[in-house]
């Protein structure tokens, strides 16, 4: 393949599927590369796929003993970034770093551009950064990605280090989740474990960031990354974890996970619960709500139900399909995928408890989904088996969480089951020492310390994105457990200056009509605690020109006069228009 | 939004006039909002009307319904609920040689595509712009032609039409505050009951429920001949309720020279029969200052008969009123 082939590959690997406002790691790694190479229908090359990458960007970006990028390499291109390939090359050289070497010292640069000379073939005889790179260009590029992302409603991790010595490598460094060899050892790691039950035949995001965060690694990388400073990067390594442990099929000791070159893979798509309640009856439905693959977009795939039938999966938003059947809220069942090769089945992972959050796109509504956690000073609807309602009634007196009304038990088939509705956090610290405390701490402990949110304005209506119309912004509000947050909004077109920086106070607003009329674009929010990004959220301001009718999907609404129907001032009878 | 017309839209609100302009423009605004969503519930659109600062005392989202619905753009489901923007139209002006304007659905785009020249305000600024389309751009658009005579030609009598509105079951007036329209104003009064049927004269009634005083009153026909409760827009509702008076139906005014129609504002017509006259011409009514008539542009002689003769309201010929 040729730079621009795996640029687009690249780009499409980490951004398709992906739910609106989720966060994006450029994790490129040699099992990445190869996965991708497999999959582009190409003939596998001689000397490998990571190989071929490699000579692909050399090819493009490199001259004699010179980085030499071009002009396409900072630009928009058919609106896709040129710069791709190029960035996970420099990913890809974080990946081999050695894993004793901590990532903010100055070691960690030497370590660093070794690497990313041995990647793009300079010699090593010459130390640091390369000829012809100086580190604004390579933060252009950065910014370059971070603008696509955004624009595609997607938020970048990618950011400065904190360090002198950090300041520019960081960027490659935060994407690199696992090195060079984690995935071996992990593979090894998971079939011990489950083998020995101490991870579930079918785990959820909560089990498995349990399990990480109290496994005693070797690696001195994986055990920085389980409790990284920021709990967004500890997250991402959870859900490639999980991923990583859903591809394994341990029904076969001998077989190669999905991610080992030449191997088959065994991929399982996670589903989640989508919540419904009858306005009439009351009456409570949690159905299967499985999500898309996040990594390439699957052909048409069928969904066999339990009585055999099977079903076809519809998208319903970015990152899920249509909700299925009832499914029972304690999950550890799966079922059969057909229609794309490269996944085998929806696994439904079992757990004790699951937190709901409100429908993003219609707040007013009874829809509750597992679309992410909840932020802070967000209200949520918390489900558990009954085993936990004293200890959160503990937890309730110590005045960390709180709720709204008594539990509610649901019926069949989740009897056993509690509703806890309009839950808060109310704080960062939670002490427990029963087993079941720990269980609750795990899943409802804040996992960021601050959380945007946006309100008022006129919003263009653009689904499962923010988008306000010019002239009629809205405001942004930051919920935070410290006092005073750092604000930043940011033009993705024009990062060296923000177009608001200040420190505000927790749950202040900020109304942005008040503070400057901002032009069309594409913005990027950004709440800091301490130095660190806490929470970050995209939206857009749209041009009145840009707005676009839209017929309504639906039946439309008409006065009938006898045999004659009225739409404004379309008068029809028997779908012909009288031209009196 | 037609910044070439109109100038600084919004840094002009300095004086009462430039006021309007801003307003008829955020109206504008509105139409293009609603195009983009295609439909919605009410709140949505009582949301977007107080954001875009239109729906204050003078101006209540309700009132910017009717008029967009009066315009052809906009319809509403039977409970009031839902909202649809219609598709967009060409439609033909009654009278005067072949003109056009625009109706239903609304981008930005559609004013380029049409001469700027051509675009008018609402009289007293109270819609969204009216645009004239010229014959070379008709095809663009969906034609309809005189969809005012088409409509006039189709509307039932007002008997009829009141035998069609939709009945409330089961409504007992006695768990409601009730007051009864005099003609000018609602005035409380008791709905009397004896021997299972009601005796209150037919008319149009706003009815509070007693234990629940903070849902607004809603106001509903009572037809004693059938004693049924019949729902509908006020206008409409009260048009019926002054018709059942008799001696209190004005006659309205012509103007054949001018094709103008003239209605007392206090004798509103119902919704579809004002939305034949507004699509006349692609103009809502004017009301001129002091004045209790509000003047409906490029009526023919022929439409003015047709809807008076449905409506049973006696026309009377003003020459150059």
């Amino acid at each position: 393949m040729n730079y621009e082939e795996w640029n687009r590959a690249i780009i499409n690997y980490f951004t398709a599927g992906g739910s609106s406002g989720s966060q994006v790691y450029l994790s490129v790694d040699e099992d990445v590369l190869e996965e991708l190479g497999r999959e582009s229908n190409q003939s596998l090359p001689i000397i490998g796929w990571t190989a071929d990458f490699q000579n692909a960007v050399r090819s493009d970006c490199v001259s004699g003993q010179e980085v030499q990028l071009k002009s396409h390499h900072f630009e928009m291109i058919n609106g896709i970034p040129g710069c791709v390939t190029f960035l996970a090359a420099m990913v890809l050289a974080a990946t081999y770093m050695a894993e004793e070497v901590g990532s903010e010292t100055v070691a960690a640069e030497h370590n660093y551009f070794t690497r990313l000379r041995e990647v793009l073939g300079l010699s090593l005889d010459d130390r640091g950064r390369p000829r012809g790179f100086p580190a604004a260009r390579q933060e252009a590029l950065w910014w370059l990605w971070k603008r696509f992302l955004v624009q595609n409603n997607l938020v970048p991790t990618a950011e400065r280090g904190r360090s002198v010595a950090s300041r520019y490598i960081q960027y490659p460094i935060s994407q690199a989740l696992l090195r060079h060899g984690d995935m071996a050892r992990l593979i090894q790691i998971f079939r011990q474990e489950r083998a020995s039950h101490r991870l579930p035949k079918f785990c959820d995001f909560t089990g498995m960031s349990r399990w990480f965060r109290r496994y005693m690694f070797g690696s001195s990388h994986l055990r920085e990354l389980a409790h990284d400073k920021d709990p967004r990067r500890s997250q991402a390594a959870v859900e490639a974890l999980l991923e990583l442990y859903n591809s394994i099929d341990f029904s076969n000791a001998g077989s190669a996970p999905a991610a080992v070159p030449g191997s088959v893979v065994v991929r399982r798509l996670i589903a989640g619960w989508y919540r419904i309640a009858d306005l009439l009856t009351g009456d409570i439905s949690y159905l299967l709500y499985p999500r898309q693959p996040r990594r390439g977009v699957a052909q048409t795939l069928e969904i066999e139900s339990s009585s055999g039938e099977w079903q076809s999966l519809t998208e319903e938003r970015p990152g899920r399909f249509l909700p299925l059947w009832e499914e029972p809220l304690a999950g550890g069942t799966h079922y059969k995928l057909r229609g794309d090769p490269r996944w085998s089945e929806v696994i439904v992972p079992e757990a004790s408890f699951r937190v709901f959050v409100r429908n993003p796109d219609d707040p007013a509504s009874n829809v509750f989904a597992d679309w992410r956690s909840p932020g802070v000073g967000e209200t949520f609807l918390f489900t558990c088996k009954n085993r936990y309602l004293k200890e959160l009634a503990v937890l309730r007196q110590q005045k960390v969480i709180d709720w709204n009304g008594d539990p509610v038990a649901l019926r069949t088939p989740n009897v056993n089951w509690f509703e806890i509705r309009d839950c808060m956090v109310l704080a960062r610290q939670w002490e427990t020492n029963t087993p079941e405390g720990e269980e609750l701490a795990e899943v409802l402990r804040p996992r960021v310390s601050a959380s945007i949110s946006f309100s008022g304005g006129l919003r263009a209506p653009v689904a499962y994105r923010w988008v306000w119309l010019a002239g009629y912004l809205g405001n942004i509000t930051v919920a935070a457990f410290e006092e005073y947050v750092r604000l930043k909004v940011t033009d993705v077109a024009a990062p060296a200056h923000p177009v608001f920086d200040e420190i505000i106070g927790s749950e202040e607003t900020v109304a942005l009509r008040d503070l400057t009329q901002l032009s069309a674009g594409h913005y990027l929010t950004e709440a800091l605690v301490s130095g660190r990004t806490a929470d970050q959220k995209p939206f857009e301001v749209l041009a009145w020109e840009d707005l676009r009718g839209r017929q309504s999907e639906t039946d439309p609404i008409v006065t009938k006069l006898g045999e004659v129907r009225v739409c404004g001032a379309l008068i029809e009878k028997d779908g012909q228009v009288d031209q009196a | 939004l037609w910044r070439r017309r109109f100038g600084k839209l919004e840094s002009a609100a300095e004086t009462p006039v430039a006021a309007d302009v801003v307003r008829s423009n955020k109206l504008e605004r509105l139409l293009i909002w609603l195009s983009a969503k295609g439909c919605g519930t009410w709140n949505n659109f009582a949301e977007a009307c107080e954001t875009l600062e239109l729906s204050t005392n003078a101006l209540p989202a309700k009132g910017i319904l009717r008029r967009l619905r009066l315009l052809g753009h906009l319809e509403l489901s039977a409970n009031g609920d839902t909202w649809m923007v219609a598709p967009a139209t060409c439609v033909t002006c009654v009278t005067g040689d072949s003109r056009h304007f625009l109706a239903g659905s609304r981008t930005v785009l559609m004013g380029p595509k049409c001469d700027l020249e051509w675009v008018q305000h609402q009289p007293d600024y109270t819609g969204p712009l009216r645009i004239d389309c010229r014959a070379r751009e008709a095809s663009t658009f969906r034609s309809v032609g005189k969809a005012s005579l088409w409509l006039g030609n189709v509307l039932p009598d007002i008997c009829q039409w009141r035998d069609g509105l939709p009945t409330i079951d089961g409504l007992d007036a006695v768990l409601y505050d009730v007051e009864r329209w005099d003609g000018n104003d609602f005035q409380s009064c008791t709905f009397v009951q004896n021997t299972g049927e009601w005796q209150s004269p037919s008319g149009l009634y706003r009815l509070a429920k007693k234990d629940r005083p903070q849902f607004s009153a809603v106001e509903y026909f009572f037809d004693r001949p059938t004693g049924r409760w019949l729902r509908g827009e006020f206008y409409g509702l009260r048009f019926l309720a002054i018709r059942e008076n008799g001696s209190a139906m004005r006659p309205i005014n012509y103007d054949p020279q001018q094709s103008r129609l003239f209605v007392n504002v206090r004798q509103r017509w119902p919704l579809m029969y004002e939305k034949a006259l507004v699509l006349a011409s692609g103009f809502l009514p004017q009301r001129p200052a002091n004045s209790d008539w509000l003047i409906y542009e490029g009526v023919s002689r022929h439409l003015c008969d047709l809807l008076a003769s449905k409506l049973q309201v006696v026309v009377k010929e003003v020459p150059n009123a």
